[in-house]
């Protein structure tokens, strides 16, 4: 399992931007190639740092000491717990917010945007969460 | 009335001079989460309980007390 994860990583990359390509085609048929090659680039350079780093780490470890353990499950699944209250509450103050200001519709591209944001913040409080 | 969970690990380990490290290995666990156990911040389950209890060759008793705060 630990050896074939970078094809795991791989394979959901690539399918991930496969979808995302098709839906991008069905939304904005005329794509610009520079964008599509920029998508391509992006995905397959971050896959690669991905897997650069996490073979560095590995050949530069001495001992055999796991990088996970019990306690470490525990502290991501807390942390999950509460980003999950705290994104969901958050979006809902969000909201209001908007609502009171006056705005009444929200562009998917924002919305997209506010999404990224999550997630990205989510991935990182999970490496932390990790490291901890 | 509060209770907690109080352990020696830190104690018997350098009695047996074993490492940080070493015990990590050992039981395939990270560094990290015996400084929290030996530092009463993280409480083991009981699976890692019956591992230490093993690996150091002491009964439950030895190892763990619960205490009144």
């Amino acid at each position: 399992m630990k050896k074939k994860w970078p094809i795991i990583l791989a394979i959901t990359v690539v399918c991930s931007m496969s979808i995302g390509f098709y839906l991008v085609k069905l939304l904005v048929p005329d794509l610009p190639v520079g964008t599509v090659t920029a998508g391509i680039s992006g995905s397959v350079l971050g896959v690669g740092i991905a897997i650069g780093t996490a073979k560095f780490r590995e050949s530069r470890k001495s001992h055999n000491v796991p990088d996970v353990d019990e306690r470490t499950w525990i502290n991501i699944k807390n942390f999950y717990a509460y980003s999950l209250y705290i994104s969901l509450f958050g979006s809902m103050l969000l909201v209001c917010v908007l609502f009171a200001l006056g705005v009444e519709t929200i562009e998917l591209g924002a919305l997209s945007i506010y999404l990224l944001a999550l997630f990205m913040l989510l991935v990182i409080g999970t490496l932390v969460v990790k490291r901890q | 009335m509060l209770l907690k969970v109080r352990n020696r690990i830190k104690e018997i380990r350098l009695t047996k001079g074993i490492s940080q490290i070493q015990m990590a290995e050992d039981l395939q666990i990270t560094r990290q989460t015996i400084n929290a156990v030996e530092n009463h911040k993280y409480n083991p389950s009981l699976e890692l309980a019956l591992k230490l209890m093993k690996y150091f060759n002491v009964t439950i008793d030895e190892i763990f007390t619960l205490e009144e705060e």
